[in-house]
């Protein structure tokens, strides 16, 4: 072994690749190749379905959605998602407009097979994993609208009398790896359930679509910001629970967002990248840190549970929005 | 068959969904460069590093340079702002290391080396390299690029690779003192 295996051999080690880290990236990625102005998912080679696939192969335990922040509600079935509730008097006199936002609910619950996690891709919905192996999965997902269809060896059917699409999907060796069906659950009510792996029969699937029940539930954060910029979208959301939690809003067809990191015990993140000046500002009766550097704001603080936060705002936002987004912050 | 990355590369300017796969096929690996470099951010690094290879898709020259290789070049260039982030962490895994109790090594390398020790010395010599010396070592060690490689991926001439990592062995040779100087022999 020479001095240069030596090197890799004791050098830092990496930190694994987390399947929501993977995730969060691969998202990030597929929003930039499919653009600011996404056609429907479903019709793209590198689109929802194979992604469904692959988060039911994966496991979940992050959200990355795109819902848009609107200052009142969103119409048919996007509404439970995440909203600006009343917005309220303008808050200040920046350029952008904050409005109060709350945590997304996901609508619908299957008898059985526990608590879902979830996940979204940009300009969906957020959908629902269930299943306790990263093998074995099923995916529930509210369509906003009647799905176009169209995928090469979808199948037109009836699901109690009402219409419906079903695909299977092979695996690299010809197996069935995933079933994917689509039906009007209701009266203009479109859902997508998927089954990976022991549940990826036409069979099992549309037995479980049957149990489908109503059970509106919120999707939990373990940090959230109670305003947003309005019009902007919840760009992404990954945590580990126990010791980090990340948070975005992206502005439409930008890369500015509002980013807060949630970490369990305050952190030494050292000088900012384009530092210009740091003041001591108070947030929520708590002392915090506002830093200006050369495209943003920093708001580094703490919550009443010692835990801490890292917020990131675009530099065009006014120091008073910075504050006001930074008092908004709850840990959950 | 797979289609080969160049190929994914060039189609992707016309058909953008062709990047896809790339980042499926080369994910793991440019993470774990980034990872070991700077730990925890490599998440946020990883996902900015595939972004700026989509957005310079049409900028690639497949002569001479893998895919894998360029995306270890955008890799590093992103790690550039982030050169005091990774400073930090060496010196800190330096302290951590250095009050940890002693073990010894695994016996396939040499059970008299001690492990913790070595780590820490290495450590504390990766913060003390030049940065452009730092990466043109680490993408020999961690990324296993050739000289060659590593100059295509710099944009620099093959001879400032090798000054530069004869310079940056020098430092890491001393922290890995006498097992260097064996494993040599």
């Amino acid at each position: 072994m020479n001095d240069i295996e030596l090197i890799d051999e004791y050098g830092p080690a990496a930190t694994e690749l987390s399947d929501e880290a993977w995730r969060a990236a691969r998202t990030r990625l597929v929003s930039e190749i499919e653009g600011p102005v996404a056609a429907p998912a479903r019709n793209r080679r590198w689109g929802l379905l194979p992604r469904i696939a692959i988060v039911g192969l994966a496991g979940i335990a992050a959200v990355a959605a795109a819902v848009a922040v609107l200052p009142g509600p969103h119409p048919s079935f996007r509404s439970p998602d995440v909203t600006a509730q009343q917005p309220r008097a303008r808050l200040s006199f920046g350029p952008v407009r904050l409005v109060s936002v709350s945590a997304p609910q996901f609508p619908f619950g299957l008898p059985g097979l526990g608590e879902p996690s979830f996940t979204a891709d940009p300009g969906g919905p957020v959908m629902g994993v269930f299943g306790d192996t990263v093998n074995d999965s099923v995916v529930l997902v509210p369509e906003p609208s009647a799905p176009q269809g169209g995928a090469n060896g979808e199948r037109t059917i009836e699901v109690d009398d009402r219409p419906a699409t079903i695909l299977s999907i092979p695996d690299g060796s010809g197996t069935t790896a995933s079933v994917q069906l689509t039906w009007e659950r209701r009266a203009g009510q479109w859902v997508t359930i998927v089954g990976n792996g022991r549940y990826a029969s036409e069979e099992e699937v549309l037995r479980l679509a049957r149990t489908v029940v109503d059970q509106p539930r919120p999707v939990k954060f373990k940090v959230t910001l109670g305003l947003a910029p309005e019009g902007w979208t919840l760009g992404g959301f990954k945590s580990d629970e126990s010791s980090i939690a990340i948070q975005s809003y992206q502005e439409r067809g930008s890369d500015r967002e509002v980013h807060v990191v949630w970490y369990s015990a305050p952190q030494d993140l050292g000088e900012a990248e384009g530092f210009e000046a740091r003041s001591e500002v108070t947030v929520a009766g708590r002392p915090a840190t506002l830093t200006r550097a050369t495209e943003r704001w920093i708001l580094d603080g703490t919550f009443p549970d010692g835990s801490a936060y890292h917020l990131m705002v675009p530099r065009d936002f006014t120091e008073a929005q910075v504050i006001e987004l930074g008092e908004s912050l709850r840990v959950h | 068959m797979q289609i080969a990355d160049d190929v994914l590369i060039r189609e992707s300017v016309r058909e953008p969904e062709q990047f896809g796969p790339l980042f499926d096929r080369h994910a793991e690996a440019i993470h774990r460069y980034l990872a070991r470099r700077i730990g925890a951010h490599a998440d946020d690094l990883l996902a900015e590093t595939f972004l700026i290879a989509f957005r310079r898709r049409e900028s690639y020259q497949p002569l001479g340079l893998e895919v894998r290789a360029w995306l270890y070049g955008i890799a590093t260039n992103v790690l550039h702002h982030h050169v005091r982030q990774e400073e930090r962490r060496y010196r800190a895994l330096a302290r951590a290391a250095a009050e940890e109790p002693r073990t010894h090594a695994d016996d396939s390398v040499d059970d008299r080396v001690d492990a913790t020790a070595l780590r820490a010395d290495l450590a504390a010599a990766l913060a003390k390299l030049k940065a452009r010396d730092r990466d043109a070592l680490l993408l020999l060690a961690y990324a296993q690029l050739s000289y060659a490689e590593i100059a295509a991926t710099l944009d620099i001439p093959v001879g400032t690779v090798r000054s530069r990592i004869n310079r940056a062995r020098k430092v890491t040779r001393a922290a890995l003192g006498s097992l260097a100087s064996e494993v040599e022999k």
